[in-house]
């Protein structure tokens, strides 16, 4: 035993390429490396929590822009933001039971680094705006335009992002003036069914279709006045059937299902509050001589969007509007309820 | 053993020595946190900030608030007297306090202005839409014009006055005292 350790000892000793190493030196290295490890690793953590502030903040900066987009009684407003890289706009989250009555919508914003898109942002929720995209917008260059929503008053403006190039195929001409009227962008006219972009058939059959808009309101001023929109998938089978009523056309469009019927909802629940408001100031009124009878239909019209279930009661509550409309217009100059110009 | 004495001492010196570099860097980077924390407030606070006046200057053109004319940065007073009443709204919008300033109030303080209630209105100073009683606040205001229904022998019109929309946001940097 005492000779094999002797051994031992004389070889490592001979050992030229053996690297002696003290235990202070094994120690720093050690202590050294976890100090590397804890700063590469904190290092990483600060860049990622750095991109997701940077981007929750971009986000939110986005909200205020979006504040801009008030058209006030006018048409409608149309705009382009233009990011340096390959950005995300994620509208993944749309509540519209959350913050009662009006609900909530919320959106995060992601950009590409070093070919892959970073952790989004802290979703920013947004209370008084209606967002109608799909649920993940990707692009460098984003569309906006906002458009006004009536049901006799003006309920809200309509918001609607898309970086994707569309196609409208037969479309009617009163569609073709409005969307030119807007100068909405990536937006072309064809009576082809084989042009570039999302393919939106008006009254059109065709498998090839990625949208088909048709028109429901024979006896309206506009056939497009309420309707259907429909989305189907590559194969041609049905995805979604989406309602609508006046300038919803639109956003049935440019949205996905999810989040117009959220939005519906929450615009149904906004109608019915302006709704309370709308019969505080008929009280208010009568005591300046102003006698109205829309009271009655404009109660049932609010309480009825209250309890809407999905799009298809818009059709519902868009009879009840034409009443409210009706009486409106044959109020005196002073005493009408409000002015839609 | 002289020899182990002496490493041991080594060690210990090193050790100290890591200690040290350890805390060095720990006191580094919580400087570099907490202003980096403060950047981010103040900017998040910017943002904020820059938020409620861009809302603020579109507000009269919402459907809550716009005339019954074709008025541009109009108020219906009527609607706002409504909207008062109305509490979901408190959560519609993000400000902490939303009010409406007829103009005979604008040297007043807030506390000696007569607020409006449906049994004064429109004999009144302040339309108070909501208050969240924020205990710091920023507030940011814009010039409309206030109009309602009038009536004078059975004919009814619109009257309008000059007012101040002023809409409040909380203050996080809570540096100063509420404002008057």
């Amino acid at each position: 035993m005492a000779k094999k350790k002797n051994k031992r000892v004389i070889r490592n000793k001979d050992d030229k390429k053996a690297l002696e190493m003290s235990f202070e030196w094994i120690f720093a290295m050690i202590i050294g490396g976890i100090i590397l490890f804890i700063a590469i690793y904190a290092v990483v953590n600060l860049m990622s929590t750095g991109q997701k502030a940077s981007a929750a903040q971009t986000a939110d900066e986005l909200v205020g822009y979006l504040s801009t987009y008030e058209t006030g009684q006018g048409t409608g407003i149309n705009d382009q933001i233009h990011f340096s890289s390959q950005s995300r706009l994620l509208f993944e989250e749309c509540v519209p039971t959350d913050n009662k009555p009006f609900g909530s919508q919320s959106f995060a914003f992601s950009e590409k680094m070093f070919g892959k898109y970073g952790t989004p942002g802290t979703p920013i929720p947004v209370y008084s705006k209606y967002i109608f995209a799909n649920e993940s917008v990707e692009g460098k260059d984003f569309f906006i335009v906002s458009i006004p929503y009536f049901m006799g008053y003006k309920v809200s403006d309509l918001i609607l992002i898309y970086s994707q190039k569309y196609c409208f195929i037969s479309a009617p001409q009163e569609i073709q003036d409005n969307i030119e009227d807007l100068r909405l962008k990536n937006i072309n006219f064809s009576d082809d069914i084989n042009c570039s972009g999302v393919k939106v058939c008006f009254n059109n059959n065709n498998r090839d279709c990625n949208i088909k808009v048709s028109g429901s309101c024979p006896g309206c001023q506009s056939e497009y006045e309420t309707g259907t929109v429909e989305k189907f998938d590559d194969n041609g089978k049905l995805l979604s059937t989406n309602y609508y009523s006046g300038n919803l056309l639109y956003a049935g469009i440019f949205s996905s299902d999810t989040i117009y019927e959220c939005n519906i909802k929450r615009l149904m629940a906004k109608f019915s509050e302006l709704g309370k408001i709308y019969l505080d100031k008929i009280k208010i009124m009568k005591t300046k001589g102003c006698s109205s009878n829309i009271q009655l239909v404009l109660a049932s019209a609010a309480q009825g969007a209250n309890s809407l279930q999905d799009s298809k009661g818009l059709l519902g509550i868009y009879t009840q509007v034409e009443d409210i409309n009706k009486i409106n217009e044959a109020a005196s100059e002073g005493c009408k309820l409000f002015v839609n110009e | 053993m002289k020899k182990n004495k002496r490493s041991q001492v080594r060690m210990q010196e090193m050790a100290f020595m890591l200690v040290g570099v350890i805390l060095f860097f720990v006191f580094v980077g919580l400087f570099g946190v907490t202003i980096l924390f403060n950047m981010l407030k103040s900017s998040a606070q910017q943002t904020a900030d820059n938020n409620a006046l861009t809302a603020i200057k579109n507000l009269a053109s919402s459907p809550e608030f716009y005339c019954a004319t074709s008025k541009t940065n109009c108020i219906d007073g009527d609607k706002a007297m409504a909207l008062s009443n109305d509490l979901n709204y408190t959560k519609f919008y993000s400000f902490s306090r939303l009010e409406i300033i007829k103009s005979i109030a604008f040297d007043k303080n807030r506390a000696d202005m007569i607020k409006c209630t449906m049994a004064n209105y429109p004999n009144c100073e302040e339309i108070v839409i909501f208050d969240k009683h924020a205990r710091y606040e920023k507030s940011v205001t814009s010039y409309v014009a206030l109009c309602r229904i009038e009536s004078e022998n059975g004919y009814s019109y619109q009257k309008c006055e000059l007012a101040k929309l002023e809409a409040a946001t909380e203050d996080k940097d809570i540096k100063s005292p509420k404002s008057k």
